[in-house]
């Protein structure tokens, strides 16, 4: 059961340049609008779904 | 060969394998839903009813050999449950809700059962031929037959579960059912399709004893698969957000399933989710009355 669901981040997406660092894909955008537009068009291309950390910060996970 | 071993092994051969053709109904799981598969397993019917009805009548003449020839076909039968279960398991890669180990094992075992049930069935009617004459055989075939659909009745999740509606509800990037958690979706367009298509169903154990099925995992994955398999799925390869689920609650027990049907009718969801089997491997640990 333990590894049944076998998860990543692929990428991360966000308008705080200073909130996100580390070994992914970071796209930094402008404003909320266009953080989602990224996290969208991310999420059909690597076949994720994006999260919302609730802190102007967007994961797209591999489920 | 007498005419009376003749009609004792016709006599078993056939109700065994009426018994066999009645339990190969195709349901609403569609399997199997192919005419090789019923080539396969009537074959298997025939093998399974021959050698049970030649039993009694090699027994009675005092060719106790016959006892090893019934090993080798039990052997053979465990060969079925090998060969559904590498099928089943060969497909999983491809469904976007896969059924699961423990539906797929408890299939393969259903099928193994049903060739023993069939055996059993052609030896005790030639077995009642040869001891109770033509019409002792034809009324313990009757009585078997029917005997054989009481056996082959499934506990569904109707009988251990109170089933009923539960809203959908989206609380900012969360999506819950009632007040169960059941994931974080970001993007207005997927909260939209989900505000719009999502069902959601929760489950409470009618006694304490059943909520460790519920609990089990590999039946929460058969009863999406099934509802899945029958009402259709809004997911896609690419929309992950849209993938059924179920989720429990850890303070009431309580069991949340989400899934987007193509045929958006909430009672049809519950009444397939009534009628999903209680695996028998989920049963294991949850005390009597199954």
């Amino acid at each position: 059961m333990k590894n049944q669901e076998k998860k990543w981040i692929s990428a991360c997406v966000t308008v705080h340049r200073q909130k996100v660092r580390g070994g992914i894909p970071i796209f930094y955008a402008d404003d909320d609008q266009e953080m989602k537009s990224i996290a969208s068009l991310l999420a059909d291309v690597v076949n994720g779904v994006p999260h919302d950390l609730g802190n102007g910060v967007y994961i797209v996970v591999q489920h | 060969m007498t005419t009376r071993q003749v009609i004792a092994i016709g006599l078993g051969v056939l109700w065994g394998l009426i018994t066999r053709l009645s339990l190969l109904r195709v349901d609403y799981r569609a399997y199997p839903s192919y005419p090789h598969a019923y080539s396969t397993h009537l074959a298997f019917g025939f093998i399974a009813s021959l050698m049970g009805s030649v039993a009694p009548v090699a027994l009675a003449e005092g060719k106790f050999e016959a006892v090893s020839f019934l090993l080798l076909t039990a052997t053979q039968f465990q060969e079925i449950r090998r060969m559904e279960r590498d099928k089943l398991a060969d497909l999983e890669t491809i469904e976007l809700v896969p059924r699961g180990a423990n539906y797929i094992e408890g299939i393969a075992e259903v099928f193994e059962a049903r060739n023993y049930l069939v055996m059993l069935v052609a030896a005790l009617t030639s077995a009642a031929f040869w001891l109770g004459g033509p019409w002792g055989g034809v009324i313990a075939g009757v009585v078997l037959a029917l005997g054989a659909h009481v056996l082959r009745r499934d506990t569904t999740i109707g009988d251990v579960a109170k089933v009923r509606l539960g809203e959908v509800r989206l609380e900012g990037p969360g999506v819950y059912v009632e007040d169960i958690f059941i994931m974080n979706v970001a993007l207005p367009q997927l909260r939209d399709g989900i505000s719009k298509w999502a069902i959601g169903v929760v489950l409470e154990a009618r006694e304490d004893q059943f909520i460790n099925v519920l609990h089990n995992v590999g039946q929460r994955q058969a009863i999406v698969h099934d509802v899945i398999h029958v009402l259709g799925n809004r997911q896609d390869v690419d929309t992950a957000a849209f993938q059924p689920m179920v989720r429990k609650d850890a303070e009431s027990g309580r069991i949340a399933v989400y899934l987007l049907p193509m045929e958006q009718d909430s009672e049809r969801v519950l009444q397939v989710v009534s009628q999903v089997p209680v695996l028998s491997n989920a049963k294991s640990g949850a005390g009597q009355g199954l």
